[in-house]
């Protein structure tokens, strides 16, 4: 306490006593990180955070580590643009059902004698990924970045439009597949 | 499928709410269920049935709505309801998705899916 600080780099002078803070929307990460406080968010104290019992819900979705019950996490650079190349692949799965389901009518109507149903179907499809995506960003809007990051990329994996990818119409013609 | 409303993670509105949304959503899976189911049946009466594979195939979009459908309901359990009706709806989403590959694919592998008249 009583000695200067000697050599070294000093950590954020201004704040004194040796603690250091990060602008708002950055998170320290490695050792230490847990003594770095970022602007705009309030203290935590990083292993109990167990405060609040009633909150069976906070580790429910895949086991997720809660941050803060009640407000958003603040997404970072690098998770903004992250989501956002995710939001585009998103969009080209919606033409990609819309145009391979569109694509698929002329099968779906044989398999099932003919039309609403089909159309119902497939219309579900291709509000999919938008839908997928939605659900996703509303779940985990209280939930670490990287558990948003893993369901939307489960739902890249899981939400590919196959019937747009996919030369299938070669068996339709009778052809080799 | 059974919900234990006695749980107290039923929270908020009372348990009433949480099955009025699984029943909804079980009429618009079973819907589902229903079409996969009569999809196969009228593949099967075409004049050259449908080979085992071609059954197994079948059979896929007619359990899937199923699995996903009962894991909701126990995964959702502990979620708000309204959380859990996001679930719901996301599954059906995916159970739509499903069902358009499958077809696609006894399109693409009809040779082997299709007896051989």
């Amino acid at each position: 306490m009583s000695s200067e600080p000697q050599g070294a780099p000093d950590p954020a002078p201004e704040h004194g006593a040796a603690e250091p803070t990060l602008a708002r929307g950055w998170r320290a990460v490695g050792k230490g990180a847990d003594s770095v406080h970022t602007e705009g968010e309030p203290v935590t104290d990083p292993p109990s955070a167990t405060a609040d019992d009633d909150d069976s819900e906070a580790k429910s979705f895949a086991g997720d580590e809660v941050v803060h019950e009640d407000q958003p996490v603040e997404a970072g650079n690098g998770a903004l643009l992250g989501i956002g190349i995710l939001a585009g692949v998103y969009l080209l799965y919606v033409i990609g059902w819309f145009i391979g389901g569109n694509r698929l009518d002329v099968v779906g109507d044989l398999l099932l004698a003919n039309g609403p149903i089909y159309t119902i179907v497939k219309w579900t499809a291709i509000a999919a990924p938008a839908v997928w995506f939605a659900v996703v960003f509303v779940l985990t809007l209280r939930s670490r970045t990287w558990v948003r990051f893993a369901w939307l990329i489960v739902g890249v994996v899981l939400l590919v439009p196959w019937p747009f990818v996919i030369n299938w119409e070669s068996a339709l013609m009778g052809g080799v597949q | 499928m059974s919900e234990q409303t006695v749980k107290p993670a039923t929270r908020g509105a009372g348990s009433w709410l949480r099955w009025t949304v699984a029943a909804v959503f079980g009429l618009v899976y079973s819907f589902a269920i229903w079409v996969a189911i009569f999809a196969l049946v009228l593949a099967s009466q075409g004049n050259s049935g449908l080979t085992p594979a071609g059954v197994g195939v079948g059979l896929m979009p007619v359990l899937f709505p199923v699995l996903v459908y009962a894991g909701i309901v126990v995964v959702g359990r502990r979620l708000w309801v309204w959380k859990q009706a996001l679930l719901f709806l996301a599954g059906f989403a995916l159970v739509g998705v499903f069902w358009l590959d499958v077809v696609m694919l006894q399109v693409a592998a009809q040779s082997s899916l299709v007896g051989a008249g």
